[in-house]
């Protein structure tokens, strides 16, 4: 693998599938938003594409940890009741009170992890099947929730969590700078650490990862739990963002988390993706639906464009694959094996 | 031996009938009286439960009936199967929020053919059979379009905050608020979105349209007006902007802010309030311990309407005196203003609406007659027609078309 690797052009080693993907998709977000300068001339400010990124946070943030467990061949269908429940006891236990937040922000961190937790347990010892796993748990957690509030709406969410999403430092709105500060984090945790290493080992062949003595159970757990400490983030910055929480208010991200990270380029079965990739996708979402929002589209078209989506980005997947080996074939004339793909990216990383 | 076998049989009949008085609660004369939620996930529904759980338990309906709650989700064949279930139960009352306006008039029908008193709270189905208690039918749509309008001059860009799709409240109260907003030519609805009645989810729409359409002078909306209003106040703080929609006490609140008004606040407060589940749960009551008879089985909740001049902050636990919100810090902003009613449920107290638990020293009140409500075909009614001037306001006057 590694002479195949080494022997390839340099130039093209570079442009790894994932990553051309990542660009292109933000490109067609940028040119989605020119088109709508184009269309709508008062459109584009740099003001008004700040309140776009910022609402773009909560996405952002929570694809990333959606980002880790597909890594893995997994998914997380508990996002949504996580970042809800984040929201619902940041919101209830600082109750208007700053002071609070020191206590009450692990407090709900650890909790959302324990959810998470929970997740990967389940998974990697019980050896249920993901979708399964994490569909029952955010149900049941929702159902403690549901209990402990009775679906009623929380408390003020303390001031400073308020005052972080909408303030600016030097001029930069603060989640503008949160969510530079969290891709490039993010990208070095997943891309630059043997933490990371390993989980694209285990996501491209988990027999393999068996043979060189992987920590299998303790990373598939860790992951989860990542995802739970993400979503957690994304929740409590949303009821910062929303001045209230509600059990609820989670519930319209699941769907683009798994979509972003989709269309970032990252393989659904695992073994292969960039978290630049699941940004790319998350700012495309929301650039999508700011176009869809401004278009004023009925809400059937707006279901059947992100779900279209989807599903082009899958299928462009895997033709990319296909143009990717036709065109290494072309300058390096060896045939690079699908097979090999995932190990080849994860050698580069 | 055959006489032996012929007592026994008496003795397992008689046995049998008893069991069954017990069950119905004949014998103590106690009343089986369901409440069967849709979905108890959000504040909405979870206040207008409440409101009817501490009405069940205060004097003397807590002597008079035996109370259980069952939550049927969001799933109707649930709601199906959980009426039947409550009628095999011996239910003498059902009061119910409807999943669907259609799907359940067949085991509605079943249920009140074996004479169980069957009520819907706002939301409706069109059996005949059932009475709906409901404000579906008081025009919200036309007469916050019309009363958004006159405030406006009759121009301006809006943005319009659709509830959830495929509801029969949504398509109700949308096509009555277009059909006032086209009449006015100078009204251009710039965006419209599903805002979900979710309050996050309209602040971040309207954070979006405010992007494309920088001049927007008023939003619409039937829920998420607390978001919507945060979203024009975070992006445009020094001009904001005429808004219809509900009850939050943070809406309220800043609705009579006097910091705001100058900057182009003016909002009204109105929409379906939880209240509506505890005004239902008396006037079925009343039915159904003869108090009452009901001429017609569409009863009309009245439509809150509160405006900037009309909030008045309260210092108790009630809306006392007039007022009608309470004061910040002592409620979540996401709190329903309407989830109390003064009017028709002063048995309810803040804590009652919050926890379900009755208000200590209140007794049940007798209801003034109830006013009747109008004709929605496929709402309320099945074979029926719509009162010619259905999609008119008819709390506020029209100001004539702007030249």
């Amino acid at each position: 693998m590694d002479s195949e690797s080494r022997s390839v052009n340099p130039g093209v080693v570079a442009l790894k599938p994932e990553t051309i993907t990542a660009f292109l998709v933000l490109l067609s977000a940028v040119l989605m938003m020119l088109v709508m300068k184009l269309l709508n001339p008062t459109f584009g400010s740099i003001e008004q594409i700040a309140a776009i990124l910022t609402t773009s946070i909560f996405l952002v943030v929570a694809s990333y940890g959606q980002g880790l467990v597909i890594l893995l061949g997994g998914i997380d269908l508990s996002i949504g009741v996580v970042m809800s429940i984040a929201g619902m006891m940041i919101a209830g236990l600082t109750n208007g009170s700053n002071e609070a937040l020191i206590w009450a922000l692990p407090v709900t961190l650890l909790s959302c992890i324990a959810i998470g937790l929970v997740n990967g347990l389940g998974v990697a010892f019980l050896k249920i099947p993901p979708f399964i796993m994490t569909l029952a748990v955010g149900t049941a957690f929702f159902g403690v929730a549901l209990g402990m509030t009775a679906g009623s709406s929380q408390r003020t969410v303390a001031p400073a969590l308020q005052v972080l999403m909408s303030a600016r430092i030097s001029g930069i709105p603060i989640p503008i700078v949160l969510i530079c500060g969290f891709l490039i984090a993010g990208s070095l945790l997943q891309g630059r650490t043997a933490t990371g290493r390993k989980l694209y080992a285990i996501g491209s062949s988990i027999a393999a990862a068996r043979v060189v003595g992987l920590p299998i159970e303790a990373l598939t757990v860790a992951a989860y739990a990542m995802s739970g400490l993400c979503a957690s983030f994304a929740g409590m910055l949303l009821a910062g963002y929303s001045s209230s929480a509600t059990l609820d208010m989670g519930d319209p991200f699941l769907m683009p988390t798994i979509a972003a990270v989709v269309i970032g380029g990252a393989r659904v079965t695992g073994g292969k993706g960039l978290y630049f990739g699941t940004f790319a996708g998350a700012i495309f979402l929301s650039s999508l639906s700011t176009i869809i929002t401004v278009l004023s589209l009925s809400q059937g078209w707006r279901n059947i464009i992100q779900g279209g989506i989807i599903i082009i980005a899958l299928i462009l997947q895997t033709k990319q694959w296909y143009l990717f080996s036709m065109v290494n074939r072309r300058l390096t004339g060896k045939r690079p094996l699908y097979s090999v793909l995932p190990q080849n990216s994860e050698s580069q990383l | 031996m055959r006489r032996f076998q012929w007592c026994l049989t008496v003795a397992v009949v008689f046995t049998l009938i008893s069991s069954d008085n017990r069950l119905y609660g004949q014998g103590d004369q106690k009343y089986k009286v369901f409440l069967d939620m849709s979905y108890s996930g959000n504040t909405w529904q979870a206040a207008a439960a409440n409101g009817i759980k501490a009405l069940a338990a205060t004097p003397p309906y807590d002597k008079t009936i035996e109370f259980k709650t069952i939550i049927s989700g969001t799933d109707v064949q649930k709601q199906i199967s959980d009426i039947q279930s409550m009628v095999a139960a011996g239910a003498k009352a059902i009061i119910l929020y409807p999943l669907s306006p259609t799907a359940l008039n067949r085991v509605i029908q079943q249920a009140c053919n074996k004479g169980v008193l069957v009520f819907t709270y706002d939301s409706t189905v069109t059996e005949p059979l059932a009475y709906n208690v409901s404000n579906i039918t008081a025009r919200y749509g036309s007469n916050t379009a019309q009363w958004m309008v006159n405030k406006l001059g009759g121009k301006g860009e809006i943005i319009f905050n659709h509830g959830v799709a495929g509801t029969a409240v949504t398509k109700t109260y949308d096509e009555q608020a277009y059909a006032i907003f086209r009449k006015y030519p100078g009204i251009k609805i710039v965006g419209d979105f599903y805002g979900n009645w979710n309050d996050a989810t309209s602040q971040e729409e309207v954070s979006k349209i405010l992007a494309a359409h920088p001049n927007v002078d008023g939003i619409w909306t039937v829920d998420g007006t607390y978001g919507s209003l945060q979203a024009v106040i975070k992006n445009r703080p020094d001009r904001l902007v005429v808004i219809a929609g509900q009850s939050n006490n943070g809406y309220r609140l800043m609705m009579a802010d006097p910091a705001l008004q100058p900057k182009g606040l003016q909002g009204i407060s109105s929409s379906a309030g939880p209240a509506v589940g505890g005004y239902a749960f008396k006037v079925m009551m009343e039915v159904l311990l003869g108090k009452k008879k009901l001429t017609g089985h569409n009863v009309e909740y009245p439509l809150p309407w509160v405006e900037a001049k009309d909030v008045k902050v309260c210092s108790g636990d009630r809306f006392e005196n007039g007022c009608n919100v309470f004061p910040e810090g002592k409620v979540p902003p996401l709190f329903l203003d309407t989830s109390l009613d003064p009017k028709f449920l002063p048995e309810l107290s803040l804590d009652a609406v919050q926890t379900g638990n009755p208000t200590p020293g209140a007794t049940i009140q007798p209801l003034p007659e109830p006013k009747y409500a109008e004709n929605l075909p496929g709402i309320n009614c099945q074979e029926c027609k719509a009162p010619a001037d259905a999609l008119e306001p008819n709390l506020v006057a029209p100001i004539p078309v702007p030249k």
